[in-house]
């Protein structure tokens, strides 16, 4: 250490401490700050009382953390506002809330009278919206009272009023009012923040507005609209600029408000009245009771044509589902118009019919209808009808999804209803078993099948052939065979039908019968008969070939006559022998005796010698004539 | 013409005769029922003052009770003048009437008050001394002895009241 320093230890060691120890603290941070927090809301708080700069300066800086503040923890702040920001809200919806039920009322209850249509051309000519003009026409109310009340004391320190109100006194009146204000205040508002601002006392409104040291309660008759209060505010805001302090130290001196009860006066100048009469209490007015009358009309209308559409709607759609062929989609139905969306096959019932059937013959119908193929029976069955068409007499069916022809038709159309049926959609198998063949087609048939000989004629009615004329008995035996083989005829009838063979067999009958032979007075046949016997054998005999041909049974009798001379028994026997001796001349032409009965005829009453009686007669007659037919 | 009102309030125990003392004396307003709902009623007096002036008394009748309760104690706020009343036969009511004005003149600080001893006309039933109130007097109070019944001494009590309200002002 050298002698100067020393000297400088024993001179300046006080002062070297105190330097050092200032050192210390302005270099490091911690003491620095401790010294500067000591001091800066002093010199801040100083700062800003001398000059503005520091704010200025501060500002910005302020704004920025304040910022940054609400975006890191905006629930502390959201916290922060809650007990200031529902307050405030609340009271803006109230007061929105007021003024737009007052203003619905009051838009209701004119805008269908006979002056709310002259207000509502009024209005349009001042370009003021219908509802705003309607308020300051409409509403009736008077201010009556006002009362200007000093809050501390209660006092009174203004009163004004309507010549017609009737005022208690008013210095009782201000100093109980403040009283029940007090009331209300400690008995409704826990924190005490809020005040009785309106009162509803039958046709009076009191409305009470605060100003800092006085309220000012103004009875009002009547319905006064949201935006006097607004003005009266103005006027007791204007009380209080020009006597606020005195309102502030008001003792009870009216001297010390000279002049405020002229302000009060302008309240009393709101008012509105209606032809010079007071506003109804109560009830419904006449335009409401109509509005309400209409109303319940116009919901009642709508009642009954709701049921009336749905009524007809569902008509419809009963309809339309009861029509094959007609999908509905969508439907719906506008008043006496109706739209229907879907799909229809060409071959469905027409819409206008359809319709007719539901009774909506009046409807107005919009149809929005796709073209598809409908797979029911009765319009498959249309569908088959119009492209088979069946000629008359034949009716088409479906069982199932098998067509099913029956009725007369002819083979071409047959074949053709066979082929074509099943390309038909919906249709998988024809069926043409039950068709009968046409009358015509089986007669055809039937000639081709019979042959008939020339004088055989041949007709089918009604699937009935009818055979008649002659044919020979060949012809005819095979008949029944033949007519077996044909196929759709439901009869035959052959009653017209005769054979040949038969004709002949019945003229030669004919001839045969009741010729006769003479005889000499015995026995013996006259000489000149034997020509005639053997041409009458010859006949026989051709006559019995042909009943045997044709089925038929001939009688051949042989009757023996006698004159009686000569007595009974001797005549019997005579007659026996006559008859037997022709039957012997036919057996001896070739006839057997088996074909010929011998009989007797009966005596004459009385003996007739008569060359004529002496005789046997041939009786010969078709027995059966039935077969062969 | 300029009106002068101040705002009296009435206070007291409970049955010492606030209401009756004055009810004869003042324009009844509003009902008593007040009282018991609202706690207080208020009627007005008009008073003539010597100088020819008239003041009008607005008089709060706050409903009494052994206790002067918060909300009552609030209804005095702002008055100018109060009376305040005791009955003679029951002498804590006279206790208590000066405790009430001690935290009366705590609250709202010195205002001109007289003190009415109640019931005077129950003389055999008296029982505070003429001592006691004077000695009171010599503390610079009003007090008056007065009776509901006979109206004595009420129309002075409010002249009285009304000197020491405009005294000062005059």
């Amino acid at each position: 250490m050298s002698e100067l320093e020393k000297l400088r230890e024993i001179l300046f060691s006080k002062e070297q401490e105190a330097l050092a120890s200032i050192k210390a603290r302005t270099e490091s941070p911690g003491p620095r700050t401790r010294d500067v927090a000591e001091v800066l809301p002093g010199a801040i708080g100083l700062s800003h009382r001398q000059n503005p700069a520091l704010s200025k300066a501060l500002r910005e800086p302020v704004r920025e953390s304040f910022e940054y503040a609400v975006n890191t923890n905006p629930r502390a702040f959201a916290n922060a506002l809650f007990p200031v920001i529902g307050p405030a809200i609340r009271k803006s919806i109230a007061e929105t809330f007021k003024s737009l039920i007052q203003s619905l009322n009051q838009t209701m209850e004119y805008s269908l009278s006979p002056r709310g249509f002259k207000w509502r051309i009024e209005a349009a000519r001042a370009g003021i919206p219908l509802g705003e003009y309607i308020l300051r026409k409409t509403l009736v109310y008077r201010i009556e009272q006002v009362y200007l009340i000093q809050r501390e004391r209660g006092l009174m320190a203004g009163h004004v009023q309507n010549e017609s109100a009737v005022a208690q006194d008013a210095d009782a009146v201000s100093a109980m009012f403040t009283a029940i204000q007090d009331f209300v205040t400690d008995s409704f508002s826990p924190d005490h923040s809020q005040r009785l601002e309106t009162a509803d006392i039958g046709e009076f409104t009191v409305w009470v507005l605060h100003g800092p040291h006085s309220m000012m309660a103004c009875v009002i008759r009547g319905v006064p609209p949201r935006g006097v209060r607004d003005e009266l505010a103005e006027i007791l805001e204007r009380i209080n600029l020009q006597y606020g302090d005195a309102l502030e130290k008001f003792s009870g001196d009216s001297d010390e408000l000279e002049g405020v009860e002229q302000l009060l006066e302008e309240c009393l100048l709101l008012e509105q009245r209606q032809d010079g009469n007071e506003k109804k209490s109560g009830g419904l007015s006449a335009p409401l009771i109509i509005l309400l009358l209409v109303l319940a009309a116009g919901l009642g209308w709508l009642l009954v044509n709701d049921y009336l559409e749905g009524r007809r709607l569902d008509a419809f759609k009963q309809a339309v589902a009861d029509t094959p062929g007609l999908v509905a989609t969508e439907l719906a139905v506008d008043g006496r118009s109706l739209s229907l969306r879907g799909l229809a096959d060409p071959l469905a019932d027409d819409l206008d019919a359809v319709l007719q059937r539901a009774g909506l013959d009046a409807v107005e119908v919009q149809a929005e209808l796709a073209p598809y193929q409908s797979l029911d029976p009765s319009i498959v069955l249309r569908r088959a009808q119009l492209l088979l068409a069946p000629p008359p007499g034949v009716q088409l069916a479906l069982e199932g999804d098998t067509l099913v022809a029956s009725g007369r038709a002819d083979a071409r159309w047959r074949q053709d209803f066979l082929a074509k049926a099943p390309l038909l959609a919906g249709v998988a198998r024809a069926d043409a078993s039950a068709t009968l063949q046409s009358d015509a087609e089986l007669l055809r048939q039937a000639r081709n099948a019979l042959q008939p000989p020339t004088g055989v004629r041949l007709d089918v009615t009604d699937q009935v052939l009818s055979i008649s004329g002659l044919a020979n008995q060949a012809w005819i035996a095979a008949l029944p065979e033949k007519l077996a083989a044909l196929q759709g005829l439901s009869g035959a009838n052959t009653n017209a039908l005769e054979a040949t063979e038969y004709q002949q067999l019945r003229e030669l009958t004919g001839q045969l019968d009741g010729r006769t032979f003479y005889f000499e007075s015995g026995a013996s046949l006259l000489d000149d008969r034997n020509t005639a016997l053997i041409s009458t054998a010859g006949q026989l005999r051709r006559a019995f070939a042909l009943a045997e041909l044709t089925g038929q049974r001939v009688a051949a009798t042989i009757v023996g006559h006698a004159d009686g001379v000569g007595g009974s028994a001797t005549n019997q026997a005579l007659m026996r022998r006559r008859a037997q001796a022709l039957q012997a001349g036919f057996v001896a032409q070739g006839l057997s005796p088996e074909q010929f009965s011998i009989t007797v005829a009966e005596l004459p009453l009385r003996p007739v010698v008569d060359a004529r009686l002496r005789k046997a007669v041939l009786r010969v007659q078709l027995l059966d004539s039935t077969a062969g037919r | 013409m300029s009106r002068i009102a101040r705002k009296v309030c009435i206070i007291g125990d409970f049955a010492v005769g606030k209401t009756s003392t004055v009810a004869r004396y003042v324009n009844n307003v509003f009902s008593e029922k007040y009282l018991t709902t609202v706690g207080v009623k208020i009627d007005t007096k008009d008073v003539a003052l010597a100088d020819g002036r008239e003041l009008r008394m607005v008089i709060w009748d706050i409903a009494g009770s052994d206790r002067f309760s918060a909300a009552e104690f609030a209804y005095m706020r702002g008055a100018q003048a109060y009376l305040l009343v005791a009955d003679g036969t029951r002498p804590e009511t006279l206790e208590n009437a000066l405790a009430l004005r001690n935290a009366v003149e705590q609250r709202y600080g010195k205002l001109p008050h007289v003190l009415l001893v109640n019931k005077f006309d129950l003389e055999d039933d008296w029982q505070i001394a003429d001592s006691d109130l004077d000695a009171l007097r010599g503390d610079g109070a009003t007090i008056l002895c007065t009776s509901a019944r006979t109206g004595k001494c009420v129309e002075r009590a409010f002249s009285e009241l009304a000197q020491s309200l405009l005294g000062g002002a005059t």
